[in-house]
């Protein structure tokens, strides 16, 4: 009476199941955390998937609908819970949950309530995966970093902020677009603060190293007839212009977090501009995240690059750096 | 005359710097060297519809890499557009240069394959037929549209339910059967290898099974033709698929059929797994691989089907289209399944209105 299953496989190992070596936990599956699933799922970067969230349908509904596309995937075990113990081995945890702000609702609250959250979620993934990076996307992104960095006591190089890596993308696609080439062929920095304050250096824009300000010395500045200024402007818009027409963001930063967690994955040591701990650079005292040029690989960060920047760049990190500490000093139970 | 020399020269060096300076970074950057007019894509895909569906089917094809151009379509203009910017926005990471959008058609042109996912869904309490009819005023607008900037496209429909419409766009595009196809049964064979694979420990890609006839709950489930490796499950277990099977292997294709409620209940919708599916099937399309593939297909004349109805079949998919059809060995039940499902969708499409074009 074997099975049809005896009949047809004859085991060969029967050790106990291998752990997984390349495991990706995201938490929260809202659309962020979907588009970073998917971003990874394609890219083929995991040979194991856990998604953890607090609504137990929805969670389990979009654990089902990748699964029915596994015949089109390499990775081949995916898996849910709101019990954080399904994440465990995780080699890189991306963290999309908290919530969004109100209307009229102040930045400090916000991050009140998502300090709350995180307080119940950062401790549970450290627990199951203690070797893991982190990888925080929700925002505001750098104060939730550097949160999740007190939350977890991992050591900084571990803890990453998505940062300015959407900004940056966003910005090489639009300096392309006016250049007429691929963004990947545009090369251009966006640093500092996740927002409308961050900073492009428009000192280290170049194409096949030919620097753009050595073309147009005015570049970036308000006396430019050119008005390249113009393109920054869309980088800090863009986002609030997509939230206007469609409700929310989702492509683009679930592509840009799998870029991240590919450098991380496979050792690569490709420089990202991606939130990090700043303290002792460019004379920050404070232990705040601001995103600068970070040389990724599976240990994390494993270096940062020194920018040249102008003094006024330099002075414009400094004053988001005190601006973040204002908001941060406030916080409780951290 | 010295000082004057001396004078013009300065002059016609300031004229030379201010000249310098006026030009732009693009011109100082880039000297153009092949000016003619712009290439047509080789290779463009348009999504109908940019709901969950259609952005999930979006973004596998550009995370496949398969088009050169991706066009999108709506009625909504904002979410269109906000669409269209956030994936934009990702285009440092792709290798798709243009992703364009519109509510007017004239973005699709010279599409080489067409996904269609627009349309309503059913209304509690409202009959298929009722659902039918609203899609097909919907499709009477869209399809000769496409079919005008891209009348050498192949159509890809999606919307449910999925084979009544691939009938519906055959008429309405004028197009060859061969250039119409219905996702039909593609997805559930998905799912069918997935669970199968599951309860056999292998990956769904190493077993080989095919769920044919109409995409849905009367679906059939060819269990004759399931194996791994080549080695028959059937005759491994001959009471496979049957009511008195031990091993209650039916089960797994009921799982099959209510996976896509049960997903529904649990988030409102399914989109990732039919997204890759449809990629799947534009890959093969678009790289004239002649894969098999179950999808909705034109099938009067088969298996004794005297009407002209779309069900899913195992199709040899090209870059004309549907090349060829397999001939699956059925049995004598698996047939008539066929042609009940063939009869019922008669039933329904001979009551539609105004389907020539």
């Amino acid at each position: 009476m074997a099975s049809v299953l005896q009949k047809l496989i004859t085991p060969l190992s029967s050790g106990p199941l291998e752990p997984p070596r390349n495991k990706v936990t995201v938490v929260g599956v809202g659309q962020v955390g979907m588009a970073c699933a998917v971003s990874v799922l394609l890219r083929e970067l995991a040979d194991e998937l856990a998604l953890v969230d607090v609504i137990e349908d929805r969670l389990k509904g979009e654990m089902m609908d990748l699964q029915h596309g596994s015949l089109f995937l390499k990775t081949p075990k995916i898996v849910s819970g709101t019990d954080y113990s399904v994440t465990a081995n995780s080699r890189i945890v991306v963290v999309t949950a908290g919530v969004r702000q109100q209307e009229g609702e102040s930045r400090l609250n916000l991050v009140q309530r998502n300090v709350n959250i995180f307080k119940h979620i950062i401790p549970q993934i450290v627990r199951y995966s203690p070797d893991c990076i982190l990888i925080v996307v929700s925002n505001p992104v750098d104060v939730l970093t550097y949160v999740t960095w007190k939350l977890s006591g991992l050591p900084k190089h571990r803890v990453i902020g998505s940062g300015t890596n959407l900004d940056s993308a966003r910005f090489r696609y639009l300096m392309a677009e006016r250049l007429g080439i691929h963004p990947s062929s545009f090369n251009g920095w966006i640093l500092g603060e996740h927002g409308d304050s961050s900073v492009p250096v428009w000192s280290g824009t170049n194409v096949a190293g030919v620097s753009l300000q050595k073309l147009n010395p005015d570049i970036g500045t308000d006396t430019d007839a050119e008005n390249w200024r113009e393109t920054h402007k869309k980088v800090v818009d863009s986002a609030y212009e997509v939230i206007r027409l469609k409700g929310y963001t989702n492509w683009a930063i679930g592509l840009s977090v799998a870029d991240l967690t590919e450098s991380l994955m496979k050792n690569l040591n490709r420089v990202h501009p991606v939130s990090t701990m700043v303290k002792g650079l460019y004379g920050i005292s404070d232990e705040v995240y601001l995103s600068l040029p970070c040389v990724l690989n599976s240990a994390g960060v494993g270096s940062v690059v020194n920018m040249s920047l102008t003094s006024d760049e330099v002075s414009q990190l400094k004053k988001s750096a005190d601006l973040l500490w204002h908001i941060q000093k406030d916080l409780k139970d951290l």
